[in-house]
């Protein structure tokens, strides 16, 4: 009974064991602690934010009188495909959205506002999962493109120059 | 109930605008319309965004349903099929809907028993070479996503309010 809850040291996990010297903790300085924290805090809010485009993407409903006049929602491909464009946008470009919402176009529609310079990004994502673009400037349209291969740096600098 | 039916039938008829009455009239070519005449559609609260704006999202093209200035009042845009009294209206001039030349408006009367509508004209899409005289066929495609895109944003650019939604 004895020598059947003894314990071999050779065998996995112990093997994987690290003993972490006393004097190696001592050299961690507050200021790596803040910076760990904050980059584990940045990281949780990026990762929030993702999520909260995410949801808000997949809970775009079609409003009532629409469905009466026969327009068809959103597929899942469209909102697949909508998301991914609206991470991108956020990760590559850090551009949050201020409004998701379907399109009487059949489709996903995303604004994007630039406060600094007033102007304004709109983007729809099709049920045939074409995607169209346009920046406007105080109600004058500077740039409007299909894009057809979900490339974004030339809307991103001409969102972001003054 | 059939009484209070027909009375009430009696009294929305008296209300009808004569306005919108086919009265044995004909429907306008398209080189009829002039560019300064106006347009207008129907929107509700859902088409407003959080600073009362109407949203691009809610403008469809083509194929507009509107009212001409010609034969009637914003408030007209309230006698139709799936009207809401609440409903708000707004405007925008046939200049605008041929914009780029990519659509024209054309008359197309509604002669139905209960809402009759001299006044209605659908905004249809235009081919490249054909010009404003032309009367283009209803549900024709527009290729280029960016072109109907940019053809909307124009329209929202250039709309007026009527009247508002409450």
């Amino acid at each position: 009974m004895t020598s059947s809850l003894a314990i071999n040291l050779n065998e996995l996990p112990f093997k994987e064991i690290v003993i972490t010297e006393p004097e190696k903790i001592d050299t961690i300085s507050d200021e790596d602690i803040y910076n760990k924290e904050f980059a584990e805090k940045s990281k949780q809010t990026f990762d929030r934010l993702e999520n909260q485009i995410s949801q808000w993407i997949y809970s775009v409903v079609l409003p009532q009188k629409w469905l009466t006049e026969e327009i068809v929602p959103p597929t899942i491909e469209c909102k697949n495909k909508a998301e991914s464009t609206a991470l991108k946008l956020y990760k590559d470009f850090h551009l949050h959205p201020i409004r998701i919402s379907p399109s009487i176009e059949e489709g996903i529609f995303i604004k994007y506002v630039n406060h600094e310079n007033k102007k304004e990004l709109s983007i729809e994502i099709y049920n045939d999962l074409d995607i169209a673009a346009i920046i406007t400037k105080n109600n004058e349209i500077i740039f409007s493109r299909d894009i057809s291969d979900e490339s974004f740096s030339e809307i991103q600098r001409i969102y972001h120059t003054t | 109930m059939n009484l209070f039916r027909r009375f009430k039938e009696f009294i929305t008829r008296r209300k009808y605008p004569q306005n919108l009455l086919i009265k044995g009239r004909k429907k306008l070519p398209a080189s009829s319309f002039k560019d300064q005449e106006k347009l207008y559609r129907s929107y509700d609260k859902d088409d407003l965004d959080e600073n009362d704006k109407i949203k691009l999202e809610t403008i469809k093209f083509p194929d507009l349903s509107c009212n001409w200035s010609r034969f009637s009042i914003p408030k007209d845009i309230l006698f139709r099929r799936n009207a809401k009294k609440n409903d708000g209206c707004y405007s925008f001039m046939v200049l605008t809907s041929r914009y780029k030349k990519m659509a024209t408006p054309v008359h197309e009367p509604i002669n139905e028993k209960k809402f009759p509508n001299y006044a209605h004209v659908e905004v249809r899409a235009l081919r490249a070479n054909e010009d404003f005289h032309v009367e283009p066929q209803k549900k024709r495609k527009i290729h280029s996503k960016s072109n109907k895109f940019e053809y909307r944003q124009n329209l929202l650019n250039s709309l007026h309010i009527e009247f508002i939604s409450n």
